[in-house]
């Protein structure tokens, strides 16, 4: 099975260098020196949300039509050495998830991977998340969080939060907008 | 990071050129173009907006969004059934026909309120921009968009009505879209209340600097925003709220999914986000960035950064507990509070923890004395070191020991004080390159450890043998690990002054590590790489620049233990590192200039 693992903390990284910054290119002048890596290039810095020290990964998706069920394996990696870890899978609106891993505690003590497998169905087309919440709980009381999400496709997908959204709106201009409608009080 | 991905972000270069380009020539002020921001103290009465021309009407009101508290009973999760209306300071209000023209606009006061003139009996919609905008000294544009729709500009509208013959008020709200902890609308009200968050932190600055002009800030949020394993902007997945440069545009992305995590209600995140945007465009940063949390031992530079981020946080909410929800519904919550000295007794402190970092920083800021903190500096001396010529242009990296020294310097706060703080948290050296540290962070038995924080190079002088320590980061389970990259002891800081210019070799040979390692090295000068080797040399790396005289810093490490292994997530190209996952961990090198 090949695995689409990733990390959270790290993936940034990859944009990192994606993104590289031209102006910052060493000024220099390097008489004599092996061939610069490619990959190494300068990266571009990206400072995240403070949260608990959780890498995420996730099962690569099978294809998954409306009615049938789906799989995907959650993994998890973290650097303490005491304490609990407590995640909690929900599904988007219209999914359902299930299966006896969809609450899981893993022993921080424990070096054993902590995995979780949670089974999903959905009656119509669309696309869904299934969202994956991480509480971290030290000895002493102290508690620090994260949250990962995985875009399930069922069928031949669609927009499920079209709801939550504005209407996309082009003027005259050709200038776009996200359009929400305001609560007005006319006096 | 797979070919596509680069092809990807170079579509979104375009788009981003594109928007910045828009950023700077569209929207004038409008009419009256009155300061938004309370500059401190009782504002006096506003002028009576002048009267309307013959023929025109005044519609004027309040803008507000539904804004959705945290609740301190329930561990900070969101209290949806609490949401109460907020003004929504400082975005642009316009009067729009039928046919969208503009007849008319204005910011929002304080209050939210707006002010806008229009013929009598013309069809109008009022409009509001997500966007603070004010041109000129001081002047600011931050703006909303919605990154999964093309990167549009989120407005807020009412009805086309007709202005009649008369005055009228029109007040629009933006509604939160929760009913209760269940989504049931449109979210129009989350762009308000990240600007919201935004409006706070800038009246923070301004109280520090009235004339302060901003570098133009654009702000990614939707609904669509997930934390997910990389980064695609346009699929809306974000890996979590950050701060970051895209095409040189200052960017903070924020998470909007209500089923995982959203931040549109985390203020503290905000500010958070906007502190990195504080020092990246007004102040200097050197970190270079990646996951982090209060427990980690992490490079001096990401937790200064980091520990400045919570810490301004505090400062620019006037509120030291800094509190994330996430979960569907933000039903979860963590907290913590930047006035806590230590959180859990075994956790590190020292001058690799952002915890220790937030902690000072608060400590210096804050009114009340508490502890060993007798210190009540307020913001103003903070920010004026922040900004001084000094703290831009010093050699050395951006860390709690420089940022405590120019503040030691320029301020008349005694030295026993400042001291109190700084051994609170464990960090005993002194000066900008903490001279005299005894605080390695490091586990008992570690191999040779990262002090000197700083070690002095000379031209010619027998090698130095430094270390690449993995005792911070890496944590293997089964086919998943913990980053490394950023943690402490990865990397050597050099100082080096070159008294000539001159062609200098610089060489960075291994001694010891399993396998294969890869030894690289840049060199700065004020921040700023000057020069660097970075090949994919095995082993030794070596590299003859011509430097003029000058004073350097060289940060030194293995790359192998800066990159992840071969699960789809590295980015090395270097196949020794990148394809056995067994080469990264501890390894030590000799390091030596010669001319």
């Amino acid at each position: 099975m090949k695995w689409t693992t990733s990390i959270v903390c790290i993936a940034a990284a990859g944009l990192m260098a994606a993104c590289s910054q031209a102006a910052d290119e060493p000024a220099g002048i390097q008489i004599e020196r092996a061939k610069t890596d490619p990959a190494k290039a300068l990266p571009l810095r990206t400072t995240i949300k403070p949260g608990a020290a959780i890498s995420f990964g996730h099962s690569e998706l099978a294809s998954v039509e409306p009615g049938e069920n789906g799989r995907v394996t959650v993994f998890l990696a973290e650097p303490y050495a005491q304490g609990q870890l407590i995640v909690t899978a929900h599904a988007s609106d219209g999914l359902d998830v299930f299966g006896a891993e969809r609450s899981m505690r893993f022993d921080l003590s424990s070096d054993v991977p902590h995995e979780m497998t949670v089974d999903y169905r959905a009656t119509r087309s669309g696309d869904y998340r299934i969202g994956f919440s991480a509480r971290v709980e030290l000895d002493g009381g102290f508690r620090m969080g994260s949250a990962y999400a995985v875009p399930v496709r069922i069928g031949s997908g669609g927009d499920m939060t079209a709801a939550q959204k504005g209407s996309v709106q082009t003027d005259l201009t050709g200038e776009r907008r996200v359009v929400f409608q305001a609560v007005e009080t006319i006096r | 990071m797979s070919a596509p991905r680069n092809a990807k972000n170079k579509i979104l270069s375009g788009v981003v050129l594109a928007l910045s380009a828009a950023l700077l020539t569209a929207c004038g002020s409008g009419s009256g173009n009155p300061s938004p921001l309370n500059m401190g103290g009782s504002p006096p009465p506003p002028p009576p907006p002048p009267p309307p021309p013959a023929g025109a009407v005044t519609i004027s009101g309040q803008i507000t969004f539904e804004a959705v508290p945290h609740d301190p009973a329930s561990g900070y999760v969101l209290d949806y059934d609490a949401a109460f209306d907020k003004a929504a300071r400082g975005v642009i209000v316009e009067a729009v026909n039928g046919a969208g023209a503009v007849l008319d606009s204005d910011l929002t006061d304080a209050n939210g309120a707006y002010s806008v003139a229009v013929d009598q009996n013309t069809d109008v919609r009022i409009r509001v921009t997500a966007r603070l905008l004010q041109s000129g000294s001081p002047g600011w544009d931050i703006r909303v968009v919605d990154n999964t729709s093309g990167f549009a500009d989120y407005v807020l509208e009412g009805g086309l009505v007709s202005s009649g013959t008369a005055n009228s008020t029109r007040d629009l709200s933006a509604p939160s879209g929760w009913t209760g902890n269940t989504v049931t609308g449109e979210r129009a009200a989350g762009p308000f209340a990240i600007l919201d968050g935004m409006y706070d932190a800038l009246q923070l600055i301004l109280s520090a600097d009235a004339d302060r002009q901003f570098t133009p800030l654009q702000i990614y949020w939707s609904v669509d925003n997930i934390p997910a394993d990389a980064v695609d902007v346009e699929a809306g997945e974000l890996t979590s709220s950050f701060y970051t440069r895209f095409s040189n545009v200052p960017t903070i992305a924020i998470l909007g999914d209500a089923t995982s995590d959203s931040d549109e209600y985390d203020m503290h995140v905000i500010t958070h986000e906007f502190g990195h945007f504080v020092e990246d465009t007004i102040s200097r940063s050197d970190s270079i960035g990646g996951g982090h949390s209060l427990f980690d031992r992490l490079d001096p530079r990401v937790a200064y950064g980091e520990g400045f981020g919570n810490a301004f946080s505090g400062m620019a909410l006037d509120d030291p507990v800094y509190r994330d929800d996430f979960g569907p519904g933000a039903g979860d919550a963590f907290d913590f509070s930047v006035e806590a000295t230590n959180f859990v007794a075994t956790l590190p402190r020292g001058w690799f923890n952002e915890a220790s970092v937030q902690s000072i920083l608060w400590d210096l800021f804050d009114s009340s004395s508490d502890g060993l903190d007798n210190i009540s500096a307020g913001f103003q001396p903070i920010y004026d070191v922040l900004e001084s010529d000094a703290y831009l242009n010093q050699p050395d990296f951006t860390t709690i020991y420089g940022f405590v020294s120019d503040f030691r310097d320029s301020t008349s706060f005694s030295d026993a004080d400042i001291d109190a703080l700084l051994d609170q948290q464990d960090i005993f050296g002194r000066g900008p390159q903490g001279a005299g540290e005894t605080n390695d962070g490091l586990e008992p038995g570690s191999i040779a450890g990262p002090l000197p924080v700083y070690k002095t190079l000379g031209v010619g002088a027998a090698p130095i043998e430094i270390c690449s320590v993995e005792d911070n980061g890496v944590n293997v389970f089964g086919t998943m690990q913990t980053t490394l990259a950023n943690k402490h002891g990865v990397r050597t800081f050099f100082d080096l002054d070159l008294a000539s210019n001159g062609t200098y070799t610089f060489r960075m040979e291994r001694t010891s590590g399993t396998g294969t390692r890869d030894p690289d090295f840049r060199i700065y000068e004020n921040g700023r790489i000057v020069a660097q080797g970075v090949s994919g040399a095995e082993n030794n790396e070596i590299a003859s620049i011509f430097l003029p005289a000058g004073d350097y810093r060289i940060d030194a490490y293995d790359w192998c233990n800066t990159v992840l292994d071969d699960q789809g997530f590295g980015t090395n190209d270097s196949e020794f590192c990148n394809t056995n996952s067994t080469n990264w961990g501890d390894s030590c090198f000799n390091f030596s200039v010669t001319n």
